[in-house]
């Protein structure tokens, strides 16, 4: 009964480590992949034939597994990169049941339908955990190790970037991150995770074949995530926990034990039916229950706030060195003979302008004027048809969107593109961390101390922003609770702490109440004022007239005219453009 | 030669079964916009309906083929009506439909395996084969071309009837469709009702060419779920070719590898279409 109570237990323990690795990938990052009992099986294999072929002894081999496992990560999301969605389940589907059919057919190597016999116990430094006792206190020691690095890096800057990936990945890139980086990087891990598992797995059994890797533990595997609730990693122990414990229970009544296989199957799936109606987001839920649902004072910009976000922006981003390498009289960002149709329609016909350093530039024009596919061309979000975009003298046409982000192109979307299901700290601290030193998940683990010291200080400096905003006291309420002016000022915190020095900002004033847009207004001045060069749209023609310095009118996707504000207002004709012919 | 013949006969006969179930999930998937994994359940579902009729119930084989193509379709609204509409209502994201398509897609062959117990089923239908000078083939392959006349009504019925307009607005903006006064809900039952019916077919032709088996349900589905791809969104014509392609690659790769592999290989060539051109072969317009 012991040894029994303990071989659960080690069971418990491998699935566990398989869900962890699961939920950095699914709950984290949002990469919905029915495929992870591939990186199981990879993961198993890699450390039996090691050990049975080559006579590796077994801490070398795990960790040889490790890297191969995470080796075939890396290729699974590069194979991977362009299928989003509906199509990534299929592909991954897919790709399952080809390694399994690689493991079954490929016999050379993995000895086919047969499988692996023959397995040793773990042996090291002359101690063999031949004993049940011994091999479940290394497993659980294991499981350990991988719920801590997993929790690590799920807790630190590298783990926001990933929650941002899930939310919003178009909107990540906005804000510099090289987004297929992190999956890279993500499915490593997480695949070197699994192989953890697999390892533990071959080494328990004394023996794999196919069968242990199949879509079916793919399937079982997603569930234990999904019961504990994705993106929350105690909730994967949990989950397998459960889901090991259900089908055991079910052996001791003797009717069942004829159809254990068939129970177990029928029972998964219900569970997880019953899961989806009742709770969704899982027994424990990412975050916890309660914390979102307290209503405070809606937040509003006023002067005070104002003079704080300057401060801060000021501080965090010395843009006053950093403006100084550029000539104040020479355009920053110059567009020339810019052209985009789609179909039939020419959005953007042979655009060309220049916006100067330090100065406020609107963007206005009719409905179907080309104003957002303008930005999407710049920010290149869009591939422009003809013409080149050049910033600080540099062609950029070529660039991608992060990279352009990365030299110092910021932007807002009309549709705001808030990280809905992240607090609304994390994600103003998204877009304040920076890009380079979030990246690297080694350093986040050699210099622990440091990454955390790092952290600490975007806290505080994102704290400091959020007072300005008046958003401070939901400071960790998700973002999607907030009202939809609160959102706006998020998104354009959002923008500013990037630190760009270009602000590209999109419908920026639609919905605020008149207090805010007044504030917004001056806002928008003051950064100016401070060296910031602010490209914005906006149908409201009294903020655009109040707010800045230059004003494009765009119809038809061409340039009509430009000009002071004053000399573009007493223009009849554009006027009449505009508000569709008023007599 | 005559081997590369025979071969090619084969998959251009299986490729038809394929297409016949890519049409069908596709017509669901361009409706409802739900990767309703769980016609796999339908298609295994269908082929005991009619092991029941035909074996317990001892009734001639065309009665009890007719008797379960309603039968799925019923089922298939089931899943629409008691799982799907309630979530859908709970503006449930893609991904929560997609996990309750998979639990019944693997939820059900549990259930049939304990009724029906998990041994293979053999059809009693009577098989005639005929050998045409080099080819040999059997009743059952002539079935399967058979298969294109059902599927020609079937788009005939998509672009000449009123259900068929409907579906096709629903399937192109169904927000539009909803303001123009087709209840969308309705649409979506009505298309999955009909898709499960128009698998049953190939699900029967499935079985009598192999056995009928509680899990036969999962690998013809998700090759016609490939299918679909392969042929591009919104594209039901396509979607037939795509299964068609499928059903050849996987025939004329025995040629040259040994016939364990035929599943690998015909998933790896879906995944690398995903890879390669996501938007699959013949575009994305719908054109139906």
């Amino acid at each position: 009964m012991v040894d029994y109570s303990l071989h659960i237990l080690i069971l418990i323990a491998i699935f566990a480590i398989l869900g962890v690795s699961y939920n950095l990938i699914m709950g984290y990052t949002g990469i919905i992949s029915l495929a992870h009992a591939v990186f199981f099986g990879i993961g198993a294999y890699a450390s039996a034939l090691l050990v049975v072929n080559l006579g590796i002894a077994f801490p070398l081999a795990m960790i040889v597994s490790i890297f191969f496992t995470g080796i075939s990560g890396v290729l699974f999301i590069i194979l991977m990169r362009k299928a989003r969605g509906d199509y990534l389940a299929i592909a991954t589907l897919g790709l399952q049941i080809v390694v399994f059919s690689i493991f079954i057919n490929w016999s050379d190597v993995t000895r086919g339908e047969g499988g692996i016999v023959g397995i040793p116990r773990p042996e090291f430094w002359g101690f063999k955990f031949s004993s049940v006792l011994n091999y479940a206190i290394l497993t659980m020691l294991l499981c350990a190790i991988c719920f801590a690095v997993a929790w690590w890096t799920t807790h630190s800057i590298f783990g926001r970037v990933l929650k941002a990936i899930r939310e919003d990945e178009i909107c990540t890139q906005s804000l510099g991150k090289n987004v297929f980086s992190y999956k890279v990087t993500v499915f490593a891990l997480s695949a070197g995770l699994a192989a953890v598992g697999g390892s533990l797995y071959a080494h328990y059994q004394q023996f794999i074949n196919p069968f242990s890797f199949t879509v079916h533990d793919a399937i079982m595997i997603l569930i234990i995530v999904v019961v504990g609730g994705a993106g929350n990693l105690w909730g994967s122990l949990l989950g397998a926990f459960i889901l090991i414990t259900l089908p055991e229970a079910l052996r001791f009544i003797p009717a069942a034990s004829i159809f254990a296989a068939q129970i177990r199957v029928i029972l998964f799936s219900f569970v997880l039916l019953l899961l989806i109606f009742i709770r969704p987001q899982g027994l424990l839920g990412e975050y916890r229950f309660g914390a979102v649902l307290t209503r405070k004072e809606s937040a509003k910009l006023d002067e005070q706030g104002i003079a704080e976000l300057q401060r801060q922006m000021v501080v965090s981003s010395q843009e006053g060195e950093r403006v100084k390498h550029w000539d104040l009289n020479k355009p920053i960002l110059e567009v020339s003979n810019l052209s985009k149709s789609f179909g039939g329609i020419k959005a953007v016909e042979d655009l060309s302008f220049a916006i100067m350093p330090g100065k406020v530039t609107g963007i206005i024009g009719p409905n179907g004027a080309g104003k957002t596919t303008l930005f999407n061309l710049i920010c290149k979000y869009l591939t422009p048809d003809h013409g080149q975009v050049y910033f600080k003298g540099q062609e950029v046409t070529q660039l991608s969107p992060y990279k352009i982000a990365r030299l110092g192109i910021g932007r807002s979307f009309q549709d705001l593109r808030i990280f809905g299901r992240m607090t609304v700290l994390d994600n103003i601290l998204v877009a304040l961390q920076d890009y380079q030193k979030d990246r690297n998940l080694l350093n986040l683990f050699i210099f622990a101390r440091r990454a955390y010291q790092q952290d600490k200080q975007y806290r505080e400096s994102g704290l400091h922003l959020l007072e300005g905003l008046g958003l401070i006291d939901k400071k960790d309420e998700l973002a999607e609770e907030l009202s939809y002016p609160e959102q706006k000022l998020l998104a354009i915190a959002r923008s500013v702490a990037t630190r760009a020095e270009v602000l590209m900002l999109d419908e920026v004033a639609a919905g605020l109440d008149p207090g805010s847009m007044q504030a917004l207004s001056q806002l928008l001045r003051r950064l100016s004022e401070n060296g910031k060069t602010i490209c914005l749209v906006e149908h409201n023609l009294d903020f655009v007239l109040g707010t800045v310095d230059t004003i494009f009118f765009l119809d038809q996707g061409r340039l009509i005219a430009e000009g002071p504000p004053k000399q573009i207002v007493q223009d009849r004709k554009l006027a009449e453009i505009y508000f569709g012919g008023i007599r | 030669m005559e081997l590369l013949l025979q071969l090619i006969f084969f998959g251009l006969a299986k490729g038809s079964l394929y297409a016949l179930i890519a049409v069908s999930f596709a017509i669901i998937f361009f409706v409802t916009r739900t990767l309703h994994i769980a016609h796999g359940a339908v298609f295994v579902v269908g082929a005991y309906i009619f092991y029941v009729f035909i074996s317990i119930f001892s009734l001639p084989w065309f009665l009890s083929a007719l008797i379960s193509i309603p039968l799925s379709g019923i089922f298939g609204a089931l899943i629409e009506f008691s799982i799907y509409r309630p979530l859908r209502r709970k503006y449930a994201s893609p991904f929560i439909l997609l996990l309750a398509s998979l639990s019944v897609l693997f939820g059900t062959p549990g259930v049939l395996a304990m009724i029906f117990g998990p041994e293979p089923i053999f059809l009693e239908v009577p098989k005639k084969t005929f050998i045409v000078g080099g080819l040999a083939f059997t009743t059952v392959h002539l079935a399967m071309f058979a298969l294109w006349v059902l599927m020609g009504l079937f788009l005939l019925y998509l672009r000449r009837s009123q259900g068929g307009r409907m579906m096709r607005a629903v399937a192109d903006r169904p927000l539009v469709a909803e303001v123009v006064g087709i209840d969308a809900s309705k649409i979506n039952l009505m298309a999955i009702t009909i898709g499960s019916a128009l698998v049953v077919p190939a699900a029967l032709i499935w079985g009598l060419e192999q056995t009928v088996t509680p899990g036969m349900g999962f690998m013809p589905v998700l090759m016609g779920a490939a299918g679909m791809i392969l042929g591009g969104m919104g594209n039901i014509l396509g979607a037939a070719l795509g299964g068609m392609i499928f059903g050849l690659a996987m025939n004329l790769g025995v040629l040259y590898i040994s016939s364990g592999w035929q599943e690998g290989i015909a998933l790896a060539i879906l995944v690398l279409v995903l890879v390669l051109r996501p938007e699959g072969i013949l575009g994305t317009r719908i054109r139906w």
